[in-house]
């Protein structure tokens, strides 16, 4: 099922396996981090690993559980077509290079860039809207939420140059 | 007498000029999320919670609320108008709804929604005033068994309610608890699963969970799928419903403001179970079923009744035991937090302004959503059109800003893209993320409780079941457990297992 035609896509099934083998390694580093915290009883009653600990294994039986049902079925369904998924990427690898570079450029410039890198892109505007949206947008958040709600933001070289 | 003088005191708060600009703050970007599709109240109340620093306790929470139930109203607008559910419990609103529209009868079932929810909103507030203080004086005799106990009671419910399948909603539910845990342990000060992580001793925060299961996701979910958006551009006239219509929606309404009342209290019930329940209800009660998704305006009466009437009732759990009982209150709960204080039994007593104000304000906030929005439907239609590929980045933007204000910490930024892509893969194989963010608010309270109540009874665990209260509230959780096992049961869980989303 992994052939590049329309429709094609990854099955459910693997997906579903994948995630859950995810699920229950999750419950094995809970496990590993509450024996670490002491799971048995201290002199201040049960100490911070007991309770983690005891969720921990029933996370782990539960995704066993969950495995073994979604292997014994027979399922051919596809989890997403690759064009979907690749739809979704678009949106996902922005995002993670966005929020990835906010620290060094600021919130501002990065967030112009990507608003207007999805406008453009995806969404095909001409550059005038993309530039109104892609720097106006920025403008107001600045005025609502560092003048109004006098919450600071992250900020970087560009809004250091220009003194705000 | 004593409750119509505080009614009158609420009143007092409520009606501060202030609180009554946040109230309007909160309604009109309650409806305006309520409207939009992508960002629901859960994502825009989270995204606020930092601002409600900045205030009193009382207008920040009178805000919280005000976006929860302009959401709700909002969505019945666009279920109506476009056939979009704004958000999760104007589902149902749709079936019927949209037919009325398609026949040109917009204007009757807008009119009715409106008027139905706030006549379930008039009620559920005196309800509330009448129940709240009584189950609040029980509740201080409560011991952290019989709170343990009640938490358990109250995820077992969430589960069993909650669409899909049950052992996976458990298993989120652990996933939740577990989360929340992380960080400095609430009785030995002792760091735990943060692995030596300095970001992680704080614990992981509840906004960037929140906003990436139900913000980020709702945005992944959305770009795989075209929306096709069926916009009824006739002009509205006819709000006012006409007799006929008066006359075949009163039941209804009644009944569903009951149903969902009671719905309402039950954890992880909510509002989407009610809107989904006065549905059933009313058309197997109807004389005519098959008028039921032709577009009867019974079927937009009783479930607008009921949904609001549920946003009402669960204010009961936080309010009297502190225990949120869906995913909007536990953000409600958070916004108490953040202003030191502990919702519960003695938050009635002591704080009774800030409680009878929140209350006060809710009905005012029905009211005022009654008279702004009616004139201003065509208004919200038109934020209808705007396209997604402006939307979406701005929704990613404004998550981005709130996790960020939240705390100050790129790294909830990143935990909060994270869960997104997390809920994304969720979404797709059926793994619902409310029992997650309900057990990460309830993991902790549940933890201390079960530690408190074992070093009371001196590590005999039979604590849990010698007691009462806390033995009735365990055994019920466990015939939940098992009775989906059995077939007859099973089926009627499908019937009421629905999903509560954004």
């Amino acid at each position: 099922m992994t052939t590049n035609g329309p429709g094609a896509g990854p099955t459910h099934k693997t997906v579903e396996a994948g995630v859950t083998l995810a699920i229950a390694l999750f419950g094995v580093i809970v496990i590993i981090g509450s024996v670490k915290a002491g799971i048995n009883w201290g002199a201040e009653g049960p100490r911070a690993g007991f309770f983690p600990f005891y969720v921990g294994i029933a996370i782990v039986a539960a995704s066993a559980v969950n495995l073994w049902n979604e292997l014994r079925v027979d399922d051919k369904e596809v989890f997403a077509e690759w064009s979907q998924l690749r739809q979704v990427m678009s949106v996902v690898v922005p995002t993670a290079i966005y929020v990835g570079a906010m620290p060094f450029t600021g919130l501002y410039l990065a967030s112009m860039i990507f608003i207007a890198w999805f406008m453009r892109w995806l969404g095909k505007y001409s550059w005038l809207t993309v530039a109104a949206v892609a720097i106006g947008m920025p403008v107001v958040t600045y005025l609502i939420f560092e003048r109004w709600f006098l919450v600071p933001l992250p900020k970087g070289p560009v809004e250091e140059w220009l003194g705000l | 007498m004593d409750t119509l003088l505080n009614v009158a005191h609420g009143f007092g708060v409520a009606l501060a000029p202030i609180n009554l600009l946040y109230c309007f703050i909160g309604v009109f970007i309650g409806t305006l999320v309520g409207v939009l599709p992508g960002i629901g109240p859960i994502s825009a109340m989270s995204l606020l919670l930092p601002v409600t620093l900045s205030g009193t306790p009382e207008s920040g929470i009178i805000m919280m609320a005000g976006i929860y139930y302009g959401s709700m109203y909002g969505g019945s607008t666009t279920s109506i108008l476009v056939n979009i559910p704004g958000e999760a419990a104007s589902v149902v609103t749709c079936i019927d709804g949209h037919e009325m529209a398609k026949q040109g009868r917009a204007g009757p079932a807008l009119g009715i929604s409106a008027f139905g929810s706030f006549f379930a909103g008039t009620f559920a507030l005196i309800a509330l005033m009448l129940v709240a203080p009584k189950l609040a004086s029980v509740a201080i005799a409560f011991g952290p068994a019989e709170y343990f106990s009640l938490m358990v009671l109250g995820l077992v419910v969430l589960t069993f309610l909650t669409q899909g399948s049950m052992a996976k909603a458990l298993l989120m539910a652990c996933i939740g608890v577990v989360l929340g845990l992380v960080g400095l342990d609430s009785i030995t000060a002792q760091p735990r699963l943060t692995f030596g992580r300095l970001e992680l001793i704080d614990g992981i925060g509840l906004v960037p969970v929140v906003m990436g299961l139900f913000g980020v996701a709702e945005v992944l979910i959305n770009t795989e799928q075209a929306i096709r958006r069926d916009i009824i551009n006739a002009k509205i006239t006819h709000l006012l419903p006409s007799k006929q219509d008066w006359q075949a929606s009163a039941g209804p309404m009644g009944r569903g403001t009951i149903l969902g009342f009671f719905l309402g209290i039950l954890p992880g019930g909510g509002a989407v179970v009610a809107s989904f329940a006065s549905y059933a209800l009313e058309k197997r009660l109807s004389k005519t079923p098959e008028r039921f998704g032709n577009g009867a305006i019974e079927g937009v009466a009783g479930p607008e009744a009921a949904n609001n009437a549920a946003a009402g009732g669960a204010f009961i759990p936080l309010m009297t035991l502190g225990i949120p009982p869906n995913v909007v209150m536990a953000l409600l709960l958070g916004a108490f937090v953040i202003h030191g204080l502990q919702p519960g039994p003695l938050m009635i007593t002591q704080n009774a302004g800030l409680f009878w104000g929140i209350v006060a304000s809710m009905y005012i906030g029905n009211l005022m959503l009654l008279v702004l929005n009616l004139p201003m439907i065509g208004m919200w239609v038109q934020l209808l059109r705007l396209p997604y590929n402006i939307l979406f980045p701005l929704i990613i933007l404004f998550t981005i800003i709130g996790v960020y204000c939240s705390s100050n910490n790129v790294f909830d930024v990143y935990v909060m893209i994270a869960f997104g892509v997390i809920g994304y893969f969720m979404r797709k194989l059926g793994y619902e993320p409310a029992p997650l963010v309900l057990a990460f608010v309830l993991g902790p309270m549940l933890e201390n409780n079960l530690r408190k109540s074992l070093i009371l009874s001196q590590g005999d665990l039979s604590t849990f079941v010698t007691r009462p209260i806390s033995a009735a509230c365990l055994i019920f959780a466990v015939a939940l457990l098992i009775g989906p096992l059995l077939p007859a049961l099973r089926k009627k869980r499908e019937l009421v297992a629905l999903d509560e989303g954004a």
